[in-house]
């Protein structure tokens, strides 16, 4: 009558870092392409369509599972290495901008590859945190709740 | 990273993934599998040969930043399926209770939103019941698609392991009812209801104990996930007897005599994943009597009365933490949110009704059609699987929640009248009581056998092993 406790523990942690991968593949193919607009950009609509949902605004991704961010932990994470101010990047409404000039085809090369170098240097760096996390997930208390049990 | 070692990561990377593949081909070819499992491994066959591809033709032309983390995650999802897989190789249509699990996947199917669903059956060494999360994994399989385009799980499964012993243990397996109750939990996404629903019950206790200060949005979030993993215990209980009926309770509480005495303090404890049984067992209760149970009399017997009124009926204050958790933590934080929890716990009992509404079928009102049919049937060493009616056909088939939880009741009750009638049996014997309650469970499971032959549901849902395919 128990969950089955698998070595890897955060199996929310091992869906992000592979979410992350899948756009850093995308975002490779624009560096490698000089700016050029990616053939593949679904993990990059993903991401915009997560950032949103992550926000409670609409979004039209095809499942729940498709949600980069759908639970509390990835949610958090997100939040810390947005903290971080990881090239610049510091809050989902900037992060979600630089996504969507990446993928908006109007968008010049320099721009996209600008753009592309920061939020590719952001999810390295997240998908490293969430990778750490994979078989010893941390359930970090917050500062408020940590006073108060130190009392 | 140099390119060498990358080289070496990922060649034993693809030597796993060829091993494993190995095994499930060999284990298909040599035993039957149950339709669901079998797809499954055939899946993980896909996943494997996408795997290999991948590493043996694309890695080249990821970015040099990133192929060493790459790598890692393939080899941290392969640890993950690695794990998975071999009880579901273990699992073959000879080592599952079979009528049992093909009964709970038609109430499955039943429910709202479940149509289609699957159950899968694993086998492992320890003696107790798991559920594998089949949105976590399928939340690790989807991405996995887009890195590395291997499809999409069609199916949903609920995965769920038992004792290898206990295949052919009808009783003992009624605990699988709680491990489905899980994978309700997570399809549904009964979290975030229940984070919903006690996030301000949590703020208003924590504001009034955390002196000085009103706790933000983030700290009152984190404790309440911190009882989200008590509230799905509770669910996949209460979910359990509601489909299931008190044949769940009994066979629970024969675990807890198994597992916990001679230690009566740990029916007592909450531990960081699970609440007390004494919490568990009040609330299967509660449930059972609104369904029309009753538990005070028409179903006593010795382990309910140890269940009634050593188990349940322990008070809040004593409640208490197992030794892996801190004892600050615990008289500060989880023992004023178990209290939230034990004084509300009609918004989990609510949940399950809106998980089971509108179709649910009372096994109460089985019972109440067919238990002194079963009765007579096992009393006299007879399959119970059909009764008569009074319409055309002149019988019918014995409902499977009456032939399991009368059956349960007699394994209980009623084997004494059982030892009268068989002869030769001696009841003070070991293993005569030993052989005559396995010959009990073997009736009730032909019983819910027939009653799934009548419905055309057996012979479809099996594979047969490609050796056997081979032969004929």
């Amino acid at each position: 009558m128990s969950v089955n406790t698998s070595p890897v523990r955060g199996v929310g942690y091992l869906r992000l870092t592979l979410f992350c991968h899948a756009l850093l593949n995308e975002l490779g193919e624009v560096t490698q392409q000089r700016g050029k607009l990616p053939d593949r950009r679904q993990a990059l609509l993903t991401a915009t369509d997560s950032l949103a949902s992550s926000e409670g605004k609409s979004a039209r991704l095809r499942s729940a599972s498709d949600n980069a961010f759908a639970s509390y932990e990835e949610e958090r994470l997100l939040s810390c290495i947005l903290a971080q101010k990881v090239a610049g990047i510091s809050n989902r409404t900037r992060l979600t901008k630089s996504l969507r000039t990446i993928a908006t085809p109007t968008t010049p090369q320099g721009t996209r590859l600008e753009e592309t170098r920061k939020v590719k240097a952001f999810f390295i760096q997240l998908s490293r945190r969430a990778s750490a996390n994979v078989h010893f997930p941390e359930n970090e208390m917050p500062e408020g709740v940590r006073r108060f049990v130190n009392s | 990273m140099s390119t060498p070692d990358i080289l070496h990561e990922s060649a034993r990377l693809h030597r796993l993934v060829n091993d494993v593949a190995l095994c499930i081909v060999r284990a298909r070819a040599n035993s039957a599998y149950p339709k669901p499992a079998d797809r499954f491994l055939e899946f993980v066959l896909r996943i494997s040969d996408r795997t290999k591809e991948y590493l043996l033709n694309e890695l080249v032309h990821v970015d040099p930043l990133i192929v060493q983390d790459q790598v890692k995650t393939l080899s941290d999802v392969w640890i993950l399926l690695h794990d998975i897989i071999k009880p579901i190789i273990d699992g073959n249509a000879l080592s599952t209770p079979y009528p049992l699990v093909q009964f709970l996947s038609h109430q499955l199917e039943r429910l709202d939103g479940f149509r289609g669903c699957q159950v899968v059956v694993g086998c492992v060494s320890r003696l107790n019941y798991y559920q594998h999360s089949d949105t976590s994994l399928r939340e690790v399989l989807d991405p996995l698609d887009s890195l590395i385009h291997c499809g999409r799980l069609k199916d949903r499964i609920a995965f769920v392991s038992l004792p290898y012993s206990s295949s052919r243990s009808l009783f003992a397996n009624c605990l699988l009812y709680h491990e489905v109750g899980h994978f309700v939990f997570e399809i549904l996404g009964v979290s975030k209801d229940v984070h919903k629903k006690f996030r301000p019950l949590v703020k208003k206790a924590f504001s009034g104990i955390v002196p000085g200060k009103t706790l933000n949005d983030d700290e009152i979030k984190w404790l309440t996930h911190q009882l989200v993993p008590w509230a799905e215990e509770l669910f996949a209980d209460i979910l359990a007897v509601r489909l299931l009926g008190p044949a769940y309770t009994f066979v629970a509480a024969e675990l807890v005599r198994l597992t916990t005495l001679p230690d009566p303090e740990e029916v007592k404890r909450f531990n960081a994943s699970h609440p007390c049984d004494c919490l568990r067992f009040r609330e299967q209760l509660a449930a059972l009597g609104n369904d029309g149970w009753d538990m005070d009399v028409e179903y006593s017997n010795p382990r309910l009365e140890y269940v009634k009124d050593e188990v349940a009926a322990v008070p809040l204050d004593d409640y208490s933490a197992c030794s892996e958790l801190n004892t600050t933590m615990w008289s500060k934080v989880l023992s004023p949110l178990a209290s939230i929890l034990e004084s509300n716990m009609k918004i989990i009992h609510d949940l399950v009704a809106m998980a089971l509404a509108p179709k649910l079928d009372n096994p109460h009102e089985h019972y109440s059609c067919d238990w002194k049919r079963v009765s007579d049937c096992l009393g006299h060493g007879v399959v119970p699987s059909v009764t008569a009616t009074q319409g055309r056909k002149g019988f019918r088939a014995v409902h499977p929640l009456a032939v399991i939880n009368r059956a349960v009741l007699f394994w209980l009750n009623g084997m004494p009248e059982l030892y009268s009638v068989v002869k030769g049996s001696d009841k003070t014997n070991v293993r005569d009581r030993s052989k005559m309650e396995e010959r009990v469970e073997m009736w009730a499971a032909k019983a819910v056998e027939d009653w799934l032959i009548m419905r055309g549901r057996r012979a479809r849902d099996m594979r047969l092993p490609a050796a056997s395919l081979r032969q004929s």
